[in-house]
């Protein structure tokens, strides 16, 4: 909290006496000006309130005011003294609590937040928007661009994961059937047994144009089972750089 | 004119009408049986024999005119042409003597192999009749008609009709039994004058099994069925010659054009969708054919039959077209499409010109080849645009050039030899006696030629002068026409000349005379220098004529010249063989190097113009830019220039020539031009694939100061593969797995294969070869390019394409292939075990390892066309001569057997061919001559032999293990064997040629003296019999001496019967 230097001690004592008041009541903070305006209204009550006493006392024909004078002037004033009585016992009636931490859970961890996500950017939320407010929901729930970001760095993966199933398929497939058929040595051995390169024997057809024209690589690929998101993202990358590349002109 | 130009043939009948009548038709035996009438009309007085052609065919008796059991005999000299084994076994003599025997049954000179005497009875009516009729009028001979019946069969045919029958008994095997006519020679399949000038109306009747289906030439009139058997009956109305006449029979698949109700397509079972896809557009070229001649198809329907092992790709009849079955291809494979469309294009344009107007003799094959290709070109200059069109006319100058350079000078006239001395190479010939190697070069440059005709004329007056022949040919076809008329329907190069000058006052006498009765092509050599002084260009353009083929040429040139004010076009005359001109220069130089400079396509552009010679407002001279002369170009200008060149100028052949030329200048200019060309979106594909060859080929001639990434290699990543991510991620995620590359961490990851762009398609199949090419200071490929391709085919990923990557999958292939080198194999160890495993360069053994992987997959989930196979193969035949691996050879035995798809087999052959001429392996060379002594698929033949023409063993009778008088007996008797098959007899000779030259092979002792005269005498006897060109004293001779042969024949017989 700020305060204003200001060189009358009495000015100083008053705006700190105010200020322990308001944070009695429960105020952390406050804006300068709003202070000081609260300050002028303090110090208007307050200096109207000592003028109607002074003049009660004259008018009793008094030099010093009695407590009866100030009774008189706070009715004056509107004020209630039973409320003011009220008000002394029960100083701090609205207090506020800080809002309870301990009830914050992190189901966003399942949704694979990133660390860019976490408390650091909460911390600059605006300013208008009072700290003891519940906090923002996590981010992946209403920004849906920051999912992208984590899907980029997971297509290398899907595509390490494909890529590996498909070379093991190939290979368990291609071993399978070197035990199971017919195989022939691909390299002129001379003597030496070396087992490690061998070629399925070809089963002759008496139709070879068939299989040779009507492949089935195709149809295999087709019935793969293929994961949808990364291709979406795959293709939001093509059409971003082809707009650089292609061509239709000749 | 029709009267003389009849008389050219000496031919003394004509044939109006023919019946081809097969009764029986049997696929276990493998012959069929039938019977053919032809209706003549004699042309001389004493008309007392008729002379067909006929060969292989057993003939059981002739009838004419009802009088049955006729006498004839039967004569086929190329069955004893070396018989009587020649122990000369020289090709000169060997020539003459098979051209003799080809003037002995040539139709064209009145003979043939079958010889009909008309019996007395006959002839004295005939003489009656002609007598009657002398006094009323001149035309005496016409009345008369004979009816000439033959009943014939055929069994167990080497060549004409080809049966397909699969050895087991499965039921689709069954079904696809089928048999097709296989070319042009229908003489051996049935009696016949088998003639390109002769045409004549056809009336076709098969009978076959109830299941099978009969397509042949002509009109499908009637189909009657009984007691299981069914009878087709064909008419064709409009005339053609009987080597048109096409027939296929099996249980054909059929699907009906939709757009167009006459074209009908037909495939073997089960290939009916691939069928649909592949000639979905044949009314395309019909439609673009008839509107560009402005005159309709003559026939009446128009059948295309995919069959499997035909002699050759594409062959046309007359209403029909007979393919390759391997021409159809599924809508997923994209690359097929060009080279299919273009074939059966090529086929509905000889349905135009080549079948309805035919050559008239062998020696104008030229003009009706080339009018074809010119008609197929030009529909595929609207397919597949101008780029293409260029590029491909480009090439084929660039192989007839090679070809005359390197091989024989290509004559496109066919004019038989006269003298021994003509025999300089063994297809300076008539035409039937050509090598398939030679008739493929000449067919170019025959469109070469006719294209220049088209220039020379200009397009609106030749599509009227062709305009013209079809309509001369279509009055010939209505049904009163007279019999002399259908002489329209075959054209010569003279008449096409004297078509030429009477349609246009232009004569293309020279350019034929040029072009077509002589051979050879010029070589221009030119530079130039700019005359500051005078603003003229001093050109400077020499002929070269010292080296082989090459010919001096005289006439026109462009020469285009694009200054900083725009392009100027001269026309020089070249008349000397070195000639300067002075080109006046437009431009003055610029000190405002802002201004746009205008270029030949009405684009102005900013250039860079620094690095521009201020002296000099020249940018680039272009000499023939639109290839309107056949010739070689050698240019001399400034990197600058060429850099130029290829960067703004938009003419894809120029582009290409400045490649070519930037190959000489590696620069960091260069460089960067070549970069900024393979970048632009806007160059066609071929430019940049080119481009990228070229960047690899100037980074290697620069691999000692070159840094950075090769640009090929950064446009790759950029364009097509996924944008860069963080490489953490991937280490995190890297799985543990023995694969090899994962070992190596990747920033980039291929993007899935999308083939819809086809431009950019063509672009990432071909630069990964391109970049292979790379070689680094040490001249080995470097590892990071390696790595880079096994990469791409680790994570080739195609699942969600429309297209098949199966091409890709073999180009990436092909790029390994193209990583080896023999450089740092230093080890000659023998043990095998030794060598793989420990000093095999580890890129080596890891390459192998994937071949062997590839070729297994692909056995089991086979490619179209098993294309990876076949790129498997050439790989492990690379790894087998250049890193050592040592190969079984029973690996490509086993490839080549008869059982595996043609392709494959023919790819196995081929290396087996190679490992000839680098191994001088005698065993590998006994198994390619059974293979071409035995195989039942003769296209495979065909391919092997012209193979091995281009790597013989041995060239010229160099001394080598192979080169040995068993050798020379063994391709002997090979060449005396094939007496049906003109083309593989052709072919082998030409072998022989490259291996022995044309005189006596060295490895054989010399012959005893008194024994070569005595040949020699023999010989003389022929040779003065060899044709004199004089058509009137021609005619003459001929008749009266074949008048004397068939006395001698006939008392020949009469003594035998006796």
């Amino acid at each position: 909290m700020d305060n204003t230097n200001t060189d009358n001690p009495y000015d100083v004592l008053f705006e700190r006496s105010l200020a322990v008041i308001i944070r009695e009541y429960g105020f952390d903070n406050i804006e300068l000006s709003a202070y000081h305006q609260f300050l002028d209204i303090s110090n208007t009550i307050l200096r109207r309130l000592l003028l109607n006493v002074k003049n009660f006392m004259e008018i009793q024909s008094r030099t010093e005011p009695c407590p009866a004078d100030l009774a008189r002037s706070l009715q004056m004033m509107n004020v209630k003294l039973s409320s003011l009585q009220q008000t002394y016992n029960h100083p701090i009636k609205h207090r506020l609590r800080s809002p309870d931490r301990q009830t914050e859970t992190h189901p966003m961890k399942l949704f694979r937040v990133t660390s860019t996500t976490n408390n650091t950017s909460r911390k600059h939320r605006p300013i208008y928007i009072p700290d003891f407010l519940p906090e923002f929901p996590d981010p992946h729930t209403f920004i849906s661009s920051e999912t992208y970001a984590d899907l980029r760095k997971d297509y290398p993966r899907v595509r390490h994961l494909l890529a590996d199933q498909r070379r093991a398929l190939q290979r368990s497939l291609v071993k399978f059937k070197l035990q199971t058929n017919e195989k022939l040595s691909v390299i002129n051995t001379h003597g030496t047994n070396i087992n490690d390169y061998y070629l399925i024997k070809n089963t002759i057809s008496p139709l070879p144009y068939l299989s040779a024209l009507l492949p089935q690589d195709q149809m295999e690929s087709e019935s793969t089972e293929t994961i949808e998101d990364e291709t979406v993202a795959n293709i939001s990358h093509r059409t971003k750089s082809l707009s650089a590349t292609d061509d239709g002109e000749m | 004119m029709e009267l003389e130009e009849l008389r050219q043939v000496t031919r003394s009948f004509v044939l109006s009408h023919q019946t081809l009548c097969i009764t029986g038709v049997s696929f276990d035996k493998r012959c069929l049986v039938g019977y053919t009438e032809l209706t003549l009309h004699p042309l001389v007085k004493n008309f007392n024999v008729i002379k067909l052609n006929a060969r292989q065919l057993t003939i059981y008796a002739v009838t004419i005119n009802d009088e049955r059991n006729v006498e004839f005999s039967y004569d086929d000299p190329n069955i004893q042409i070396l018989s009587d084994d020649d122990p000369r076994r020289d090709l000169t003599s060997f020539l003459k003597r098979q051209q003799r025997f080809f003037e002995y049954v040539d139709p064209d000179e009145g003979n043939g192999e079958l010889t009909i005497f008309i019996p007395l009875s006959l002839q004295q009516q005939e003489q009656n009749s002609s007598t009657t009729n002398d006094d009323n009028n001149n035309n005496n001979t016409t009345d008369i008609v004979y009816k000439v019946t033959i009943d014939f069969s055929l069994e167990h045919p080497e060549n004409g009709i080809h049966f397909f029958v699969p050895d087991d008994d499965a039921k689709l095997s069954r079904l696809s039994r089928h048999l097709f006519t296989t070319g042009h020679d229908a003489r051996l399949w049935f009696p016949c004058v088998d003639s390109y000038c002769e045409p004549s109306t056809w009336a076709i009747e098969v009978t076959v099994e109830e299941s099978l289906t009969v397509i042949a030439s002509g009109e499908l009139v009637e189909c009657t069925t009984n007691n299981e058997l069914k009878t087709y009956r064909f008419y064709l109305s409009t005339p053609a010659p009987a080597p048109f006449i096409g027939l296929a029979i099996g249980s054909f698949e059929s699907v009906v054009d939709s757009n167009t109700q006459e074209i009908t397509n037909y495939c073997l079972p089960g290939l009916l969708t691939l069928l649909t896809n592949t000639t979905s557009f044949v009314h395309e070229p019909l439609e673009y054919y008839e509107e560009l001649l402005n005159a309709s198809c003559q026939y009446p329907n128009y059948k295309q039959v995919f069959v499997t092992e035909p002699h050759a790709e594409c062959i046309p009849f007359a209403s029909m077209a007979i393919f390759n079955v391997n021409l159809l291809y599924p809508s997923t494979v994209i690359e097929a499409t060009w080279h299919s469309r273009t074939q059966m294009a090529f086929a509905l344009a000889n349905q135009f010109f080549g079948c309805f107007i035919t050559m008239r003799s062998w020696r104008d094959w030229w003009l009706l080849k080339g009018l074809a290709l010119y008609l197929t070109s030009l529909y595929t200059r609207r397919a597949f645009g101008n780029n293409e069109y260029r590029y491909n006319l480009n090439q084929d100058m660039l192989d007839v050039i090679r070809y005359e350079r390197e091989e024989n000078p290509i004559r496109l006239d066919f004019a038989p030899i006269k003298s021994e001395s003509d025999i300089t190479n063994v297809n300076n010939r008539r035409g039937t006696m050509m090598s398939s190697q030679y008739l493929e070069v000449a067919a170019k440059k025959a469109h070469l030629v006719v294209r220049m005709i088209d220039d020379f004329i200009g397009r609106e007056i030749m599509m009227q002068i062709l305009n013209k022949l079809m309509c001369l040919a279509t009055t010939a076809c209505l049904k009163d026409a007279p019999l002399s008329s259908r002489s329209r329907l075959h054209i010569s190069s003279k008449s096409f000349s004297r078509v030429v000058s009477t349609l246009t006052t232009k004569d293309i006498q020279a350019l034929l005379t040029q072009w077509v009765y002589e051979s050879g092509c010029p070589r221009l050599i030119g530079s130039f220098t700019f005359s500051r002084k005078r603003n003229v260009v001093e050109l400077e353009l020499k002929q070269d004529t010292t080296i082989k083929g090459s010919k001096k040429f005289l006439g026109s040139l462009v020469i285009r010249v694009q200054e900083l004010e725009g392009s100027f076009s001269h026309t020089i005359l070249l008349e000397d063989s070195v000639t300067k001109y002075e080109l006046t220069c437009h431009s003055k130089v610029r000190r405002n190097k802002k201004k746009k400079i205008p270029l030949i396509s009405g684009d102005e552009v900013d250039m860079d113009l620094n690095q521009m010679d201020p002296e000099c407002p020249i940018l680039w001279i272009r000499i023939d830019p639109d290839l309107k002369v056949i010739r070689e170009l050698q240019f001399e200008q400034a990197d600058y220039n060429w850099q130029c060149e290829l960067r703004y100028e938009r003419d894809i052949l120029s582009q290409f020539e400045a490649l070519e030329a930037l190959k000489r200048y590696p620069s960091q200019n260069t460089r960067e031009t070549l970069g900024t060309v393979l970048d632009s979106s806007n160059c066609f594909y071929r430019v940049r694939i080119e481009c990228a060859y070229v960047l690899t080929h100037i980074a290697n001639s620069m691999a000692n100061t070159w840094t950075g990434t090769l640009a090929t290699l950064s446009f790759f990543r950029r364009v097509f593969m996924s944008t860069n991510s963080t490489l953490s991620s991937t280490n995190v995620t890297t799985s543990s797995t023995n694969n090899l590359s994962l070992t190596v961490p990747s920033a980039n990851i291929v993007r899935i294969n999308d083939f819809s762009n086809s431009q950019m398609y063509m672009i990432q199949k071909t630069i990964p070869q391109a970049i292979a090419l790379q070689r680094n200071k040490d001249r080995v490929c470097p590892p990071e390019v390696i790595n880079f391709l096994f990469e791409l085919i680790h994570y080739n990923e195609n699942s969600k394409n429309r297209f098949s990557d199966a091409f890709y999958r073999s180009s990436l292939i092909d790029s390994l292939s193209n990583t080896l080198t023999n450089i740092g194999l230093t080890s000659t160890t023998t043990n095998v075990d030794l060598l793989l495993n420990h000093t095999l360069d580890t890129n080596t053994k890891r390459i192998f390892d994937e071949i062997l992987l590839q070729l297994n997959y692909d056995k089991i989930i086979p490619s179209y066309g098993f294309c990876v196979t076949c790129s498997c193969l050439r790989v492990l035949h690379k790894l087998n001569i250049i890193s050592g691996i040592p190969i079984d050879i029973n690996v490509f035995y086993e490839y080549a057997s008869y059982g595996m798809f043609d392709r494959v087999r023919l790819i196995a052959c081929e290396i087996l061919v190679e490992q000839i001429e680098i191994r001088m392996n005698q065993d590998v060379f006994e198994y390619i001559f059974n293979l071409i002594t035995n195989d039942p698929d003769y296209n495979l033949r065909h391919k092997i032999i012209q193979h091995l023409c281009h790597h013989p063993p041995f060239r010229q009778n160099q001394t080598c293990s192979l080169n040995n008088p068993i050798t020379v007996h063994r391709l002997w008797s090979l060449i005396k064997n094939f007496a049906y098959d003109n083309q593989i007899r052709n072919d082998l000779v030409e072998l022989y040629q490259i291996m022995f030259g044309l005189s006596r092979p060295n490895c054989l002792p010399s012959l005893n003296e008194t024994n070569e005269i005595l040949i020699k005498d023999e010989l003389d006897d022929v040779s003065d019999t060899i044709v004199d060109i004089d058509p009137e004293r021609l005619s003459y001779f001929r008749l009266a001496r074949y008048a004397d042969d068939t006395k001698a024949a006939a008392s020949k017989l009469a003594s035998t019967s006796k």
